[in-house]
């Protein structure tokens, strides 16, 4: 499995390297933006905040970039057909997916509290201010992952496509939804904003319900993804159909 | 591979993780001249919870010794058990030596009224789930410790000696690695019990870790469980009511460390270090 991942890595380690340069200009740049706040504008909690989840965003974006490398490059019937004749072929093939997929987000993650750290030196306050926030969106990754994997191994990487678009296009269209319909009051200023964030984040919803979901979100993911794991095992032998000689 | 060799590239381990620990601390504190209380303190000590790792990595690069046995596999097929066995069992001791503790400090309170306040029961079960999930995305932290202690530091010590002197020995120099945290106390006696205590607590905590990564072959269980340690070691003392009131909080802090915050760690040492010497006797047998 270690072995398939290094292969992953040496095959695709052009377009690694320049995923990876374009991180750490993210890096840089974002560090650059929240020092012009620090030291030309008013120095608020949102001028720290949006440019680096703006940054992670990037990262979490880019990190999801080259995963698709990675997974796509294998669309091949002949390797597919050979890997498949290896002991624990298919176990072995989708297992160093997964885990790629794993530690790749994790990576994502390291390099969003590199971020982190940086800008909060620069900005002056303490780092890991929002913790909380970016390890949901670490466990968000992989949940969304977890559902995204077994259409791509089933039906190809177009269908993965396919399901990141739908997911945005929900995604915005609930934004518009409650931004028309919805309590928007928080919005109204970055203090009452600002307020709203560490309410979610301290755990101080309004219901108790809510408060316990947010909470067992990581967990549901963690398992989640190991299920997703399993189904892409069961349904790699049949993808293989729609891929490519 | 001979002892003195392997003794040799100890020694090199101990002087690069000693300087890279040390080296940004010194400066902060008498060249930059900060106090402890701003966010570059904070950023050199996440920092310094890697440096046993990169003295790892700089002293295989150093001795040229290749990254054989380096324990970076995951293992989980064979050792899944390990992981879990880790992780519970140190969730377990952690809160039998806060219940100790609390039992001997904290006397007048019934466990209802330590928690007392509204919505206390989903306000545990939230903060607990929150503080296992940074717990399990901390791991990554916790091994740029394990991969230095348990990844280098001890397996080179068992060619060298023997394992409870290897155990020893590993926790005094993990133990001694934690002085950072003391170089802004005012005097020097608080310096030494910090230390002690420090000292203490990894010599006692330390075969836990060393069985779960033989027995693993990995650094990972010992890593995670590491982290759980860390994270849940105040967990009922800052989910309690005692948190929320000023006096409270201020006569909780005054009480000093006893005996009784030892037992755990006594109970967990003992029970590991039985382990490690049967399961050793075991493979001497099928060998």
């Amino acid at each position: 499995m270690f072995g398939l991942i290094y292969k992953d890595i040496i095959a695709n380690k052009k377009i690694i390297k320049i995923m990876l340069i374009g991180l750490f200009l993210i890096i840089f740049v974002m560090n650059s933006a929240v020092s012009g706040y620090a030291d030309v504008g008013e120095k608020n909690m949102m001028s720290y905040f949006l440019p680096v989840m703006c940054g992670h965003i990037c990262i979490y974006v880019i990190m999801g970039c080259i995963q698709q490398e990675v997974i796509k490059r294998d669309e091949r019937k002949l390797w597919a057909y050979y890997i498949t004749s290896t002991p624990d072929g298919v176990k072995q093939q989708v297992s160093s997916k997964y885990l790629f997929v794993l530690l790749t987000t994790v990576i994502g993650f390291s390099l969003c509290m590199v971020l982190d750290y940086v800008t909060s030196l620069t900005f002056g306050i303490m780092p890991e201010m929002f913790m909380s926030l970016y390890m949901l969106m670490m466990y968000a990754v992989i949940f969304i992952n977890a559902v995204e994997i077994p259409f791509v191994i089933r039906f190809g990487n177009k269908a993965g496509n396919n399901y990141r678009s739908i997911v945005f296009v929900v995604v915005v269209f609930a934004v518009l939804v409650y931004a028309l319909f919805g309590d928007i009051a928080a919005f109204s200023s970055s203090e009452k904003f600002m307020e709203m964030i560490s309410c979610l984040l301290s755990g101080e919803v309004k219901s108790a319900g809510l408060a316990i979901v947010i909470a067992a979100f990581p967990y549901i993911a963690g398992v989640l993804f190991f299920f997703s794991y399993k189904l892409s095992c069961k349904l790699y032998l049949k993808g293989t159909e729609c891929y490519n000689g | 591979m001979d002892k003195k060799t392997e003794t040799k590239r100890i020694i090199i381990f101990l002087i690069l993780v000693f300087a890279l620990q040390s080296v940004p601390f010194l400066f902060y504190k008498f060249i930059y001249g900060g106090d402890g209380t701003d966010n570059l303190y904070i950023v050199l000590g996440t920092f310094s919870m890697f440096t046993p790792a990169l003295a790892h990595i700089l002293t295989r690069i150093i001795t040229k010794e290749g990254w054989k046995d380096s324990l970076l596999g995951t293992n989980f097929r064979k050792a899944w058990k390990w992981y879990f066995i880790g992780a519970a069992s140190i969730l377990v001791f952690t809160f039998i030596g806060q219940i100790l503790l609390f039992a001997e400090f904290f006397p007048e309170y019934t466990a209802k009224e330590f928690f007392e306040g509204e919505n206390r029961i989903a306000g545990l079960i939230v903060t607990f789930l929150n503080t296992g999930a940074f717990a399990i995305s901390g791991f990554l932290i916790c091994m740029g410790e394990e991969y230095g202690w348990r990844g280098y530091l001890f397996p080179k010590l068992e060619k060298v000696t023997n394992i409870p002197v290897a155990i020893l020995i590993t926790g005094i120099v993990w133990g001694v690695w934690h002085y950072p945290n003391g170089i802004f106390l005012d005097d020097a006696s608080a310096f030494a019990e910090m230390l002690l205590n420090q000292t203490l607590s990894c010599i006692l905590i330390c075969p836990f870790f060393v069985l779960l990564t033989k027995k693993s072959g990995s650094i990972y269980p010992a890593s995670v469980a590491h982290s759980i340690n860390n994270s849940f070691a105040a967990f009922i003392l800052t989910n309690s009511s005692i948190m929320q009131d000023a006096e409270k909080l201020e006569s909780a802090m005054n009480r000093s460390s006893t005996f009784v915050t030892y037992i755990n760690l006594i109970l967990i040492a003992v029970i590991s270090t039985a382990l490690l010497i049967y399961f050793k006797k075991k493979e001497n047998i099928s060998q």
